[in-house]
């Protein structure tokens, strides 16, 4: 029994102190590899900057040193890297040509074919940094990844790159089955932008329902007035998703020519799209829509009375003046000027040097008052601020306006 | 039968049942310890830092409130909620919920942050005390404070969770920091599973010792006072060597109520924060766990090593004592609440292995532990004690101990690094040795007594219940 | 007169310092809002060339503080940072910023616009 007890004694000792002993060299070797990196960095860093800064057509081995260790070849790497993803332009392409010349992005593909999942997105993640078009036929392959993640890494890549045969796979891959890595991939269009708007529009009858959707909000944010066509007629769509989409998506574009179409949307069966054509109506800002929004303040859905109430007060003093004295959904309206600052803008109002603008605020203070919608914040304001605008609210707020029978 | 033989029985039985329970327990802490050293390594591995740059720009990311209850916080509340204005994050707000102070914290914020009260419509949807009013500023459009009456910080949270706007939220304590890109990084497996995920929780470093500066920690460095050092050794151990191992068995069970993001629909539909508990955060994860194991979605609750939230830990040890006795009997509580859970092989590892864990070894531990001292006083006055062997046990049980504090300060050396130095390395290492002698005996002891008062009190609650009151106010931002 | 560069990323200083002392310009470096403060008062630099994002007081505060203090009203500050949204820029210029940048950005346009306020101060 004491034998035993001394050999199991003996074994946690002398695991312990392995245990410590393996920190302390980690440790050790860590600091000291760390020491020679940022040694031999202060004297790599300075030659490939100016490499970077330089207009000669010199490579970038003829400002680095003869000869250089495997660690200094990871360093100029790294440095380049860095400095991939601060600068844009011509600096970014004499990036690009050094992590050529050095073998980075051969080193790169290579490793895109490793075993080990982490080192395949690893070296997808740099090739997008380096953005060599060497590179983006193997990212494509990649696209093919059994890994999700590492397939959205190639994605990523391939949107840094840029140019039609990179464009091409990642619309395709608004259909992928991962509902986050579409997602994720249309973010990535989002970023390509303008160039990406092409494939889209010939592509979109090709993918299924739910890469439809996407399309039409990557369409949408990217703002392409090409997109306004396809948008019209998916307002036509039996799916109501695709509906309230494109009516989403004309918003985001912002032509105003587009507002009957949404107006149309807007007493629509459906009531995501009919929230959604009131938010689209607010973006692109047409008085035109006032009447039809006023109305939309009736809805029986919250959402669409919310973004009717936020669209007519983005909508100028009209649209402001619609939200006064609607006879229904007071509070919503009444929050939308609340949260628009609009009241307390008519309260400083009150004593600017301006008398137009002073009987614009007077007047819409009164017609506030006359709605009954004194609310805390006005009364505060006037409690708050400097002197003169106490007095002038006070004024106000003491003549009975013309609206004043209708108190309650 | 003599009585001496009866005791002497009970002695010998009793060293050897010690005997398996000591193995049990360290060939658990060993495997938990296995789990987490994988896992971090895994973590490592999987951060990208474009992750970040990408959360930060996305436009998917989702919206967080950040919710701080703030009862009495006159002192700090100021400087918090300005290092969280500055939190490196796209779409958020940061609703504080004055809980009914009686000092100037109301007072501090409408002054600096220049609050107007609004009305602000908002859905009661979990029932909370009176609200007073609702303050918002002009200069800081994220910033809303509501003021209520006092109600406890379960109640405050409620409120804040009723008044944000956003899909997810996330509790701090008043009195924390957290760090810079700490949303940024608690928030990535919500983007990466968004449809699983129903909260997260970051890791709860010692703010103890370092430098701060304007609500951001400038230094890190260790605690000078020897009690907070060991704190800072046994956070390390819980975080590092246990909730990351608990976390990928995926039956994490506590997230620190100082840190934690949370999906807000999924906390209203399980009622909120319980204002009956001690300690509500821990009641709200178990409270989450049981609700979706029962409903049979798909879940994820996660905790994240590297977003930190620093934070100020008892250096006295009446402080140490108040707050471990309301820790432990937290738990005693929302152990018993949910006992269903336990052994019932429909909450599978949760009910196997995590609520046994929790029972056999956090409960029943310290009283074994001291148990074992009054035994081998006995064993010695009964000329029972084998000297040898007790001395090589008492060895092998330091070891053990040193062990997983040690193994703790290893997994920080090839992951976070957060303590730079090796006089740092030095202090943890010996702080491990240390502990040994004094600092673990005296926490057994305090949960001895959490026991004892849980029994109490549990008593004493249900008397008052049936008469109508409710316990009498303690300090609700304790710990 | 130096140029004063504040950003939290060693790499950016070292990078934009080394661009700038090849085009001729004094640098000096500063790696938070109070070390950007500091400098800014001490060594009365001819531009100030910084991140909104800073640890400690952030981009935002110190162009606030720096414009509101009669000795720093005039020097010229000029944003370089990773936030592209639109409140951030309009902020900034809102303040007194008298240009901004974003990051990822092109070592001639950042040249050309750091010359053209140079040669506006004269």
């Amino acid at each position: 029994m004491r034998a035993i007890m001394i050999q199991i004694v003996t074994v946690v000792g002398a695991l312990l102190a392995g245990l410590t002993l393996a920190i302390v060299i980690n440790k050790a070797r860590r600091e000291m590899s760390e020491a020679i990196d940022r040694r031999r960095r202060a004297l790599l860093e300075p030659a490939v900057f100016e490499y970077l800064g330089a207009a000669s057509s010199k490579p970038l081995s003829g400002y680095l040193p003869k000869r250089l260790s495997r660690r200094d070849r990871r360093l100029v790497e790294e440095i380049l890297l860095a400095a991939a993803r601060i600068v844009k332009g011509d600096t970014r392409d004499r990036i690009t040509a050094a992590l050529e010349g050095h073998g980075s992005v051969q080193g790169a593909i290579r490793s895109l074919r490793s075993r080990r999942r982490f080192k395949r997105a690893d070296s997808a993640e740099d090739l997008g940094l380096m953005r060599s078009r060497e590179a983006v036929e193997p990212l494509v392959a990649l696209m093919n990844d059994p890994e999700p993640e590492v397939r959205i890494r190639a994605a990523r890549a391939l949107g840094i790159i840029r140019g039609t045969t990179s464009i091409r796979p990642l619309v395709r891959a608004l259909a992928d089955p991962s509902r986050w890595s579409a997602i994720r991939v249309a973010e990535i269009l989002i970023n390509v932008g303008a160039e990406a708007v092409d494939e889209l529009l010939a592509a979109y009858e090709t993918l299924p329902r739910h890469a439809r959707i996407s399309a039409l909000d990557v369409l949408g944010r990217i703002r392409s007035l090409r997109a306004i066509g396809l948008m019209k007629r998916c307002l036509e769509d039996p799916d109501p998703d695709l509906r309230a989409r494109a009516a989403h998506g004309l918003g985001l574009i912002g032509d105003s020519g587009t507002a009957p179409d949404l107006i149309k949307a807007l007493a629509d069966r459906e009531w995501p799209v009919r929230a959604m054509a009131a938010k689209a109506l607010g973006r692109i800002g047409n008085p035109a829509a006032i009447p039809s929004l006023r109305e939309a303040m009736k809805d029986r859905q919250w959402w669409v009375r919310a973004n009717s109430g936020e669209a007519l007060r983005g909508l100028g003093q009209a649209g402001r003046e619609a939200l006064i004295d609607i006879p229904f959904a007071r509070h919503m309206a009444v929050s939308q000027l609340e949260e628009g600052r609009i009241i307390e803008q008519s309260v400083s109002d009150l004593t600017s040097a301006d008398p137009e603008r002073r009987a614009a605020a007077i007047r819409f203070i009164d017609r506030v008052t006359a709605s009954a919608r004194v609310d805390e914040r006005t009364r505060q304001a006037a409690e708050a601020t400097q002197e003169s605008v106490r007095r002038a609210l006070g004024d106000v707020l003491k003549t009975p306006g013309p609206g004043d029978r209708g108190r309650p | 039968m003599t009585w001496m033989s009866i005791l002497v029985a009970i002695v010998l039985a009793f060293n050897r049942w010690v005997i398996y329970y000591f193995g049990l327990l360290n060939g658990v802490y060993l495997l938990l310890f296995l789990v987490s050293f994988f896992e971090v390594m895994r973590f490592v591995r999987r951060t990208f830092f474009s992750d970040y740059e990408q959360i930060l720009k996305s436009e998917m990311t989702w919206p967080i409130s950040i919710i701080v209850p703030a009862f009495n916080e006159a002192r700090t509340i100021v400087e918090t909620v300005r290092s969280l204005l500055a939190v490196n994050y796209g779409q958020f707000e940061v609703v504080v919920v004055n809980d009914g102070s009686t000092d100037s914290t109301l007072e501090r914020l409408v002054e600096t942050f220049e609050l107007k009260r609004t009305d602000r419509i908002y859905r009661r949807t979990l029932p909370t005390g009176p609200v007073r009013g609702i303050y918002a500023s002009l200069d800081h459009p994220s910033l809303i404070v509501v003021d209520k009456e006092w109600s406890g910080k379960a109640g405050a949270l409620n409120t804040g969770i009723n008044v944000s706007r956003y899909p997810l939220f996330c509790s701090v304590d008043a009195d924390s920091i957290i760090e810079e890109n700490a949303l940024l990084r608690v928030v990535k497996p919500f983007m990466e599973h968004p449809q699983e995920m129903v909260a997260a929780g970051g890791i709860v470093r010692i703010v103890n010792g370092c430098e701060v500066r304007e609500g951001r920690v400038v230094r890190i460095g260790l605690p000078r006072k020897s009690l907070p050092v060991f704190q800072v050794v046994e956070y390390l151990r819980a975080f590092l060597g246990g909730r990351i191992g608990w976390s990928s068995l995926r039956s994490l069970l506590i997230i620190s109520g100082a840190f934690g993001l949370y999906r807000k629909s999924d906390v209203i539909a399980v009622g909120g924060y319980d204002g009956s508990s001690e300690t509500e955060d821990l009641e709200l994860v178990l409270k989450l766990h049981e609700h979706l194991r029962r409903s049979g979605r798909k879940y994820r609750i996660v905790f994240v090593p590297d977003p930190v939230c620093w934070t100020e830990v008892p250096s006295t040890f009446r402080v140490l004592a108040r707050q471990r006795n309301r820790w432990h009997r937290g738990l005693l509580q929302s152990l018993w609440r949910h006992k269903r859970m336990m052994l019932n092989p429909d909450h599978g590892v949760i009910g196997m292995l995590a609520l046994p864990y929790f029972l056999l070894f956090e409960t029943l531990g310290p009283f074994v532990e001291i148990l074992g001292y009054v035994m081998v006083a006995l064993s010695y006055f009964l000329g029972l004690l084998n000297v040898d062997f007790f001395v090589l046990f008492m060895i092998l049980a330091v070891f053990f101990g040193v062990f997983l504090s040690v193994a703790a300060v290893l997994l920080e050396e090839i992951s976070f690094r957060r303590y730079p130095g090796w006089e740092h390395l030095a202090l943890l290492v010996l702080a491990g040795v240390l502990e040994n002698f004094g600092y673990r005996q005296v926490l057994a002891l305090f949960k001895v007594k959490a026991f004892y008062d849980f029994l109490r009190r549990r008593k004493a609650w249900g008397r008052m219940e049936r008469e109508g009151f409710r316990a009498a106010p303690e300090r609700p931002g304790a710990a | 007169m130096p140029i004063l560069i504040a950003d939290s990323d060693a790499v950016v200083r070292r990078f934009v310092g080394a661009l700038l002392a090849n085009n001729g310009y004094r640098v000096h470096e500063a790696a938070d809002g109070d070390a950007a403060l500091r400098a800014a008062a001490e060594l009365r630099p001819r531009l100030v060339l910084l991140d909104v994002v800073l640890p400690g007081k952030d981009g935002f505060e110190v162009i606030n503080v720096l414009k509101s203090d009669p000795v720093t009203r005039d020097l010229p500050l000029m944003v370089l940072s990773v936030r592209d949204r639109e409140e951030d820029v309009v902020k900034a210029l809102g303040l007194g910023a008298e240009d901004y940048m974003i990051k990822p950005f092109s070592t001639r346009e950042l040249l050309a616009r750091i010359r053209k306020i140079l040669n506006r101060g004269r």
